[in-house]
């Protein structure tokens, strides 16, 4: 059996609040596909500082999470580690749900243990107490599904 | 001097605190909770009672494990459904992995800061490496056990009504009991780190209020009970607990016995220290926590106590379910409707789920009381007593000691804007 540490894809977010669930969502989809050894899909939900423990023992991560760019709803966006490393803590700008994304990130970046890192961030349309995506969020997730799968096999190269 | 602290950092949420005094008086003193309120009780309308407690784990990744279990206790009150003693205790243990999550990052994370005077813990990840190495050691630690348990590190997904959709493997169960064991210098070298703070000085007795009707030290419960004399069963909790609306907060406030009362670890180390596991009552005695203390500061070294305790009573707990070996159990598919309450202590302090189902087992209605919402109050009389005994104190100073003295509640401002009582009829 292979020693290496997991790639995890990790949906964050959370589903009461409509858009802002939608990488649970997606985490649920990718979930379901068979994945070969070594490849996690997990739910990370609003854990916060739990999420430390999910990146400090992957080789890599790719976190999946609804994201306010001031774009068309249902945008795609690709974000590396680098570009993540310039947002202050506690961004208004990035995750909409207050799992402090941005803290968790650098405080695994100041211990030496931020894997490898991509995030797939969609524009929400809306972030209300409401279960389910609006369309075109619903929309854009087959989009999402397939950059990831892409990723994965780069990761892997 | 008016001291207004916008966004209060190293608590869970946003609030603000404002204190106003002039000419040595005291003119102003609030906790002011501005997040916008989320009604999710809407969300369980008419949702079937196999829906109901994966809607409430997601409703903070704080205390998911505590609105969960007391979510499905409060079903299972209304349902009729007996639980198994193995169910009983995975489910004590899932608590106390919260527990242990919540109490070690507000111990490490949040108050570890206010102590080594500095802003957060990032400058301590450079000068005391082995400071935030332990603390991210034993936070791991908390975390398998939920996801051992509870099959998720947060937001639980294997306790359901009745008990378990799957358990844990005894190898993995095991594996904590090793990893407990192996924890214990780290929490010996947490003991003596807090040994060495200075812990402010300011005493005002208040109600202190949690469960009890269990054997040990307070988890699960059937009796309320106060420190000033309240004792009613868990379903007659709005004979005795008041809550009410503020202008200044967007969460509600709460009373009992008198003008405000406290829940929580200092609550439930006041009204049941003499329950606590060995290890922990040799910690309590050792920090100088007295059973009769009503320093709210001291809620820090309480949180330490109950960490001790929660780390020792895990490990039994886990021999108990070995010994006795795990087994699948049937699942109970009740048919009929009914009202229940139920309540569990969680890291915070007292937490209440009530519901009432129809006769399709669909919620009709939900209530839910919160434990910071029942802190609120009490913070704020005991900011309203401390300010004026420390006027002399520079401004930077006095503001640095009012908050930690909120810290020292644990404040956790998400989940009480999230749920305030809506009837739905």
């Amino acid at each position: 059996m292979s020693e290496r540490k997991p790639l995890r894809i990790i949906g964050v977010g959370n589903p009461l609040m409509a858009d802002d669930g939608l990488g649970i969502v997606a985490a649920e989809r990718l979930a379901a596909l068979d994945w070969p050894p070594g490849v996690e899909v997990l739910d990370g939900g609003t854990g916060g500082l739990t999420l430390l423990d999910l990146l400090a023992g992957a080789r890599a991560v790719i976190l999946l999470d609804a994201v306010a760019m001031g774009a068309a709803p249902g945008t795609l966006r690709r974000f590396t580690a680098e570009d993540l490393s310039d947002l202050p803590a506690e961004s208004p700008g990035l995750s909409l749900h207050g799992s402090g994304l941005s803290e968790v990130l650098a405080l695994a970046r100041e211990l030496g243990s931020l894997p490898p890192l991509l995030l797939f961030g969609v524009e929400p349309s809306r972030v209300e107490v409401r279960i389910g995506l609006s369309p075109p969020v619903a929309a854009a997730m087959d989009e999402l599904l397939v950059a990831v799968l892409a990723a994965v096999a780069s990761f892997d190269q | 001097m008016k001291i207004a602290v916008q966004h209060l950092a190293r608590i869970e949420g946003h609030a603000h605190l404002v204190v106003d005094t002039a000419a040595g008086e005291l003119l102003e003193c609030r906790l002011e909770i501005v997040e916008s309120p989320r009604f999710f009780e809407p969300l369980l309308q008419g949702r079937h009672y196999s829906d109901v407690a994966p809607i409430i784990a997601r409703i903070c990744g704080v205390c998911s494990n505590s609105h969960t279990l007391v979510s499905l206790a409060a079903s299972e009150a209304a349902l009729g459904v007996r639980i198994s003693t193995q169910t009983r205790r995975l489910r004590k243990l899932l608590a106390f992995g919260e527990i242990l999550q919540s109490h070690l990052l507000q111990l490490y994370f949040m108050a570890v800061p206010d102590y080594l005077g500095v802003p957060s813990i990032f400058p301590l990840i450079q000068r005391q490496r082995e400071l935030v190495s332990r603390a991210l050691r034993l936070k791991k630690l908390a975390n398998d056990i939920c996801w051992a348990v509870g099959g998720r590190p947060v937001h639980p997904v294997t306790p359901c009504l009745g008990g378990f959709s799957a358990l844990p493997a005894a190898a993995a169960l095991q594996d904590l009991r090793r990893q407990l064991v192996a924890a214990l210098p780290d929490l010996e070298q947490t003991v003596e780190l807090f040994a060495g703070f200075e812990i402010p000085a300011f005493e005002r007795p208040t109600e202190y209020l949690c469960l009890s009707g269990e054997p040990g030290y307070p988890v699960f419960g059937e009796a309320i009970i106060s420190s000033d004399g309240i004792c009613v069963r868990v379903d007659e909790y709005l004979e005795v607990i008041e809550e009410y609306c503020v202008p200044h907060s967007t969460a509600k406030f709460a009373r009992a016995s008198r003008d405000s009362y406290m829940v929580g670890p200092l609550a439930r180390f006041r009204n049941a220290g003499k329950s606590l596991s060995p290890m922990a009552r040799k910690v309590a005695s050792a920090l100088g926590l007295a059973a009769n203390t009503s320093n709210p500061y001291l809620g820090l070294i309480a949180r330490l106590v109950e960490v001790v305790h929660c780390a020792e009573e895990s490990i039994h707990l886990i021999d108990d379910i070995l010994l006795d070996g795990l087994r699948s159990e049937p699942l109970p598919t009740p048919n009929k409707g009914g009202y229940g309450v139920a309540a569990i202590e969680a890291p915070r302090g007292t937490l209440f789920h009530a519901y009432r189902y129809d006769a399709n087992g669909c919620i009709l209605n939900a209530d839910c009381i919160i434990p910071t919402a029942q802190n609120l109050a009490n913070i704020e009389a005991d900011l309203r007593q401390l300010v004026p005994t420390r006027m002399h104190l520079e401004q930077d100073a006095l503001t640095r000691e009012l908050e930690t003295l909120v810290r020292a509640y644990d404040p956790c401002i998400s989940c009480s804007t999230h749920l305030l009582k809506v009837d739905f009829v």
